[in-house]
């Protein structure tokens, strides 16, 4: 009996060595454990010869130029590792900064994206790169009837959407603590867009000095009273010749919407005053003391959990 | 070996993302809303510190017609103690003599005393729930105790401090003006 414990517990140090290691090892463990039917290689559909996923699925992401042959060579592995190992890459592909293919995501993955548990982060975290646009996004996912929503709609209609996931983006206003549970006071914010004319780099044209003056001169000679004047003025301004093109600029500005926000533990990254992506579990509307108004319909305040957040910025982190 | 299986599953779990953050669900379930009171309820702390707050309050509802008599009377009751003590600290902490804090004490309890008419809530539920907080039908009685409390200490402007000669002074200026 000992003989046999020694030996399992050598078994299990070996293997769990060789699991930790960052060297890719012959054969990874989603394929140790895949179904016999699998074949063991596995590649993207664009290259002849099929690419072996290594262990990392992280390290293998960032080995793709671009997110799109990143998230094609994770759907490539359906159908030699089966979609288990496929999705556990394609998430390493979502996860990357510069990845903003929700739509692409929506067609391919809308199965998982509705029943994963690690699925709403994921779209949190593609909305947030593509600048935190969330009327158009959440456009998008209610087409293919993904049910991640937004805070006016769940405001409009407080019990029916108790308990589901919204996404919005918001500044902190205050922080407050109160016998260990803690409490965001999120000010909403909304992306603008403005539009301005400018001119496109390598634009021709010429540019010349402006000046003003004027002078004259008067003399007089003979009896008859002969004369002579002269007069010149020069003036000069900056012209400019080239192709306009329409640049957005785009921002955020406050709605007056405020969100009371719960957290199980402090988080010291949520500091006042900085502007998040947020991703929270709506738990109900509520009226405020700051609200006088007798209106039949006075406006609420909207009280969450929070499930997470994500940098923002409204231009995007990547180039659409 | 099942549980060597379970050890291998364990180590490649990936790191947690959300600190401090709700475990996540999936999207095509729903998850259980989380109805206790916030930490911001409106509560005698916070109109200790007249802060902003909100009405998140679940009081219990009168069951009887005798029981919503005998609720109504405590919910006024229960609004001027809390009135009445509010008013006491705040007195206690000005800077003037005691002949001054017990001016504004009083007209502090007589500013409290009706606006704790408006608590009765018909007797329909509680005032306050058994954490302490006030419900959204005792928004009213919230805002009218509120500024009751928070005229303490707020010097009262007298009559005679208006000038009459300062009219008189612009009549006969428009005087002078239509002559012309």
């Amino acid at each position: 009996m000992r003989r046999v414990s020694a030996v399992l517990g050598l078994g299990m140090l070996c293997f769990t060595v060789a699991c930790a290691t960052q060297e890719a090892s012959k054969m990874p463990v989603t394929q140790a454990f895949a179904s016999a039917a699998a074949p063991p290689e596995a590649g993207p559909a664009e290259t002849s010869k099929p690419r072996k996923p290594p262990v990392n699925p992280e390290k293998w992401a960032r080995s793709h130029r671009r997110p799109i042959e990143c998230e094609a060579s994770a759907r490539s592995l359906i159908s030699t590792s089966g979609r288990e190992t496929a999705w556990t890459y394609f998430k390493a592909c979502a996860d990357r900064s510069d990845f903003g293919l929700l739509e692409v995501a929506l067609d391919n993955w809308a199965e998982e994206l509705k029943t994963r548990a690690e699925a709403p982060g994921l779209l949190a975290q593609i909305i947030a790169n593509r600048g935190g646009a969330i009327s158009t996004d959440i456009q998008l996912l209610q087409k293919r009837r993904v049910p991640l929503f937004e805070l006016s709609a769940a405001l409009a209609q407080p019990e029916a959407f108790k308990g589901r996931y919204l996404l919005f983006v918001g500044r902190i206003g205050k922080i407050k603590s109160v016998k260990g549970r803690q409490e965001l006071v999120v000010q909403e914010v909304s992306r603008t867009a403005e539009e301005a004319s400018v001119f496109a780099s390598g634009s021709y044209g010429s540019k010349s000095g402006s000046s003003g003056s004027a002078s004259g001169s008067y003399t007089t000679s003979g009896a008859l009273g002969s004369g002579s004047g002269s007069a010149s003025y020069q003036s000069g301004g900056s012209s400019q010749y080239g192709a306009l093109e329409t640049r957005t600029n785009f921002d955020f500005e406050e709605t007056g919407q405020q969100i009371f926000a719960r957290m199980n533990a402090a988080d010291p990254f949520l500091s006042i005053d900085r502007r998040f992506l947020f991703l929270v579990r709506f738990d109900g509307a509520r009226a405020s003391d700051d609200d006088d108004s007798e209106e039949e319909q006075p406006r609420k305040v909207a009280l969450v959990s929070l499930v997470s957040y994500h940098d923002v910025s409204a231009g995007g982190t990547i180039n659409q | 070996m099942p549980w060597l299986l379970f050890l291998v599953v364990v180590l490649n779990q990936a790191p947690p993302r959300y600190l401090g953050g709700v475990e996540p669900q999936p999207l095509d379930k729903p998850g259980v809303a989380d109805d206790s009171p916030s930490v911001h309820s409106c509560s005698l702390e916070t109109l200790r510190s007249s802060v902003q707050c909100l009405f998140d309050g679940r009081p219990a509802a009168a069951v009887s017609e005798a029981d919503r008599t005998r609720q109504a009377r405590d919910n006024v009751s229960l609004a001027l103690s809390l009135g009445e003590g509010l008013c006491r600290e705040r007195a206690s902490k000005l800077s003037g003599g005691e002949a001054e804090q017990a001016e504004h004490l009083r007209s502090c309890v007589v500013r409290t005393r009706e606006a704790s008419k408006s608590c009765a809530l018909e007797g329909l539920e509680a005032l306050l729930d058994a954490s302490g907080s006030f419900s959204p039908k005792g928004k009213r009685c919230y805002h009218e105790l509120a500024a009751s409390i928070q005229l303490v200490g707020v010097p009262r402007v007298r009559p005679e401090a208006v000038r009459p000669e300062a009219v008189p002074a612009q009549h006969s200026h428009q005087n002078e003006v239509h002559a012309l």
